[in-house]
C-alpha cells in the first residue's frame, strides 16, 4: 500500500541551469583515497606531538 | 597506477619509487572502484540506468579520478534528460582531465544546442512547481504541470513517476500503468517504478475482480433478508450467449436481405427477362417471316422447275412413244418395249395414253411371249440361271403375264438352284394371285400359309380369265392377239400417232 505523503517526500526538486555553477563548485569529489591520505597525514601530525609529550614527561 | 601522493607512475609496484611511500591500500581501493565501474557499465548496457548510476557513484567514491566512470555518469544523467547533472559531471571530468577527454565533446553538445538547456529549465521549473502542488495536496494542478513536463522531457523519469503517482492517487490505474511501462522502457530496473507498477497491477486486479463479482451477482433486500443471485443476463452472456447473438445477427441480416433486397432484385431480373423475351420474340417473328418468304419463293421456284421438267418430260415421253411405235413397226419388240418403259403416261394426252396402252399391249404381248418362250426353253434344258433372269424380266414387266406361269416357273427355277427363300417368295405370290389352280396346289407343298399371306402381290384382277386358263396353264401358253384384233390395234395406233404428232 502506497503512502502518498511518504512517496512524495522521496522526490527532490530538480536542478536548474542557474544552479549548475553552484552545483559544480560544491561538488563533493572526496573519495576514499582522499580520506585515507588524510588519515595518514593526521597520523603523521599526531606522531611528533605524542613524541614531544613523551620527551617532556621524561624530562620532568 | 599513479602514486596518490606524488602522481608518479608506479606500474605494478606496491610502493612509489619516487616518494618511497607504500601504495598497496590505494591500489586495492582503485581495484574496488574498477569493480563498481564494470558493474555499472554492464547495467547501463541493459538500460538499468538507476542501477548503473548507483554503481558508478560508488566507483567515484572510491576513485574520483576515474575518468570513464565520471563520463558514463554524465551520460546516464543525459539519457534521463537530467541535463544539469550531466553538465556538472562532465565539467568536473574536464577539470580533472582537460585534454584527451571525450567530456569536452559532450559539453559541446550543449553549446551547439542551446534550446536543450532552456527547454530543460522550463520543464524543471514545472516539475518543481508540481512537486510544490503535491505537497500542498493540489493534485489536479500538479497533474497539469506534470503532463507539460512529460511533453517537454518524455524521458525524465522522476516526472513520469510523480505523474503516475498522481494517477494512482486518482485511481486512474490504466493511465498510471501506461506511464510506468513507458518509464520501464527508459530505465528497466528502477525500483521506484517497479514498486508503483506492482501496486497498480494489484489495484487493477482487485478492481476487475470486484467488477466481475458485481456483474455476476444480483442482490436485493427481501424483508430482513438479503437475497443474492446471479443475474439472468450474466447467464446468457457467456460463450453461448455470444454465439446465440451472432446467430441472431445472421438470421436478422438474412431476413432483411430476403424481404427488402430480394424482391427488388427479383423484380429487376423479371423485368430484364421480359424485355429479353420481347426482343427474342420480335427477332423470332422476323425470322419466321423471312423463312415463310423463303419457303414461298422455294415453292414458286419448285413449281417453275416442275413445270419446266414437265414440259421436258412431255416432249420426251411423246418422243419415246413415237420411237417405240417405229420400233414396233420394224418388229423390234425388245427395243419398243424398252422405249415404252421410259414413257411417263401421266405426261401424255388422252390420245397419247390410248396409243401407249394399245402399243404396250401389242409390244409387251409379243415381246414377253418371245421372252417367255426362251425362258421356257432354258428351263426345259435345265439352264435355270438363264431361265431365272428371263422369268424375272417378264415378272418385272407384267407380274400377271401368262396367267402367272412365269411366276410359278420362277419359283420352280429357284427351287432347282436350291434358293428356297426366293422360291417360296414366288410360289407364295403365285398362290395368292391365282388360288385354286393346279400349279397353286403344287406350289403349296413348298410354302406355309404365313408366306402366302405376306406375299407382296394382290389377287389377280381378272379371275374369269384365270378360270378359263386353269386347264391351259400346264402348257405354259399365253393367248396371243388374233390377227383381226392386231389389225384393229394397228389402225388405232396409227390414228393416235397422227393425232399426237399434230398436238405436238
Amino acid at each position: 500500500m502506497i503512502d502518498f505523503e511518504e512517496e512524495i517526500r522521496r522526490f527532490s526538486p530538480a536542478k536548474e541551469t542557474s544552479e549548475a555553477e553552484e552545483l559544480i563548485r560544491n561538488h563533493d569529489v572526496t573519495d576514499v583515497s582522499d580520506i585515507l591520505r588524510q588519515m595518514v597525514e593526521d597520523m603523521k601530525m599526531q606522531q611528533p606531538v605524542a613524541s614531544n609529550q613523551q620527551v617532556q614527561g621524561e624530562n620532568e | 597506477m599513479l602514486c596518490p601522493f606524488c602522481g608518479f607512475e608506479t606500474g605494478d609496484l606496491d610502493f612509489c619509487i619516487r616518494c618511497n611511500r607504500h601504495i598497496k591500500p590505494y591500489r586495492q581501493i582503485a581495484s574496488l572502484a574498477n569493480y563498481y565501474y564494470n558493474e555499472g557499465l554492464d547495467r547501463a548496457m541493459i538500460r538499468d540506468i538507476s542501477g548503473a548510476t548507483e554503481n558508478i557513484k560508488q566507483c567515484l567514491k572510491y576513485n574520483k579520478y576515474h575518468l570513464d566512470a565520471r563520463n558514463l555518469l554524465g551520460l546516464l544523467y543525459f539519457e534521463t534528460q537530467q541535463y544539469v547533472l550531466a553538465l556538472s559531471e562532465w565539467a568536473v571530468s574536464t577539470s580533472f582531465y582537460p585534454e584527451n577527454n571525450i567530456a569536452n565533446e559532450y559539453l559541446k553538445e550543449f553549446e551547439y544546442n542551446p534550446t536543450l538547456l532552456s527547454n530543460s529549465d522550463i520543464a524543471v521549473r514545472k516539475y518543481n512547481l508540481a512537486l510544490d502542488y503535491c505537497r500542498d495536496e493540489s493534485w489536479d494542478l500538479a497533474v497539469i504541470q506534470l503532463k507539460k513536463v512529460k511533453d517537454i522531457l518524455p524521458k525524465f523519469i522522476p516526472g513520469l513517476q510523480l505523474l503516475a503517482l498522481m494517477y494512482i492517487k486518482e485511481e486512474k490505474y490504466d493511465q498510471a500503468k501506461k506511464l510506468l511501462k513507458q518509464a520501464t522502457q527508459i530505465d528497466t530496473n528502477n525500483t521506484l517504478t517497479l514498486k508503483y507498477l506492482k501496486e497498480v497491477r494489484e489495484k487493477i486486479k482487485t478492481s476487475e475482480h470486484q467488477k466481475k463479482k458485481k456483474d455476476n451477482i444480483l442482490s436485493f433486500q427481501d424483508g430482513n433478508d438479503t437475497v443474492i443471485m446471479p443475474t439472468f443476463t450474466q447467464k446468457i452472456m457467456g460463450m453461448g450467449g455470444t454465439i446465440a447473438n451472432i446467430l441472431i445477427g445472421f438470421v436478422v441480416g438474412f431476413m432483411a436481405v430476403y424481404f427488402l433486397a430480394m424482391p427488388n432484385a427479383r423484380l429487376n431480373a423479371k423485368k430484364e427477362a421480359d424485355e429479353e423475351i420481347g426482343r427474342m420474340s420480335s427477332a423470332i417473328s422476323t425470322k419466321e417471316n423471312s423463312v415463310t418468304a423463303l419457303k414461298n419463293e422455294i415453292d414458286s421456284l419448285t413449281n417453275e422447275l416442275e413445270d419446266y421438267q414437265a414440259k421436258s418430260d412431255v416432249a420426251e415421253s411423246n418422243d419415246s412413244l413415237i420411237k417405240a411405235y417405229m420400233a414396233y413397226q420394224e418388229e423390234d419388240s425388245a427395243k419398243a418395249s424398252r422405249l415404252l418403259s421410259r414413257i411417263n403416261k401421266d405426261f401424255l394426252g388422252d390420245d397419247g395414253s390410248k396409243l401407249y396402252d394399245q402399243l404396250s399391249l401389242s409390244v409387251n404381248s409379243v415381246y414377253l411371249q418371245e421372252l417367255y418362250d426362251e425362258a421356257s426353253s432354258d428351263f426345259t434344258a435345265g439352264d435355270y440361271s438363264s431361265a431365272i433372269e428371263k422369268f424375272e424380266e417378264i415378272v418385272g414387266v407384267d407380274v400377271y403375264f401368262g396367267e402367272g406361269a412365269p411366276l410359278y416357273y420362277l419359283g420352280q427355277s429357284y427351287r432347282h438352284v436350291d434358293d428356297m427363300d426366293n422360291a417360296k417368295k414366288y410360289y407364295a405370290m403365285y398362290i395368292k394371285a391365282f388360288p385354286g389352280t393346279n400349279k397353286a396346289e403344287t406350289a403349296k407343298k413348298y410354302v406355309s400359309d404365313a408366306d402366302i399371306a405376306n406375299a407382296p402381290i394382290e389377287v389377280w384382277h381378272n379371275p374369269d380369265v384365270v378360270e378359263e386358263t386353269v386347264g391351259e396353264t400346264q402348257q405354259a401358253d399365253t393367248p396371243t392377239p388374233t390377227d383381226q384384233e392386231a389389225a384393229a390395234n394397228q389402225a388405232q395406233i396409227e390414228q393416235a400417232i397422227q393425232e399426237a404428232m399434230e398436238n405436238q
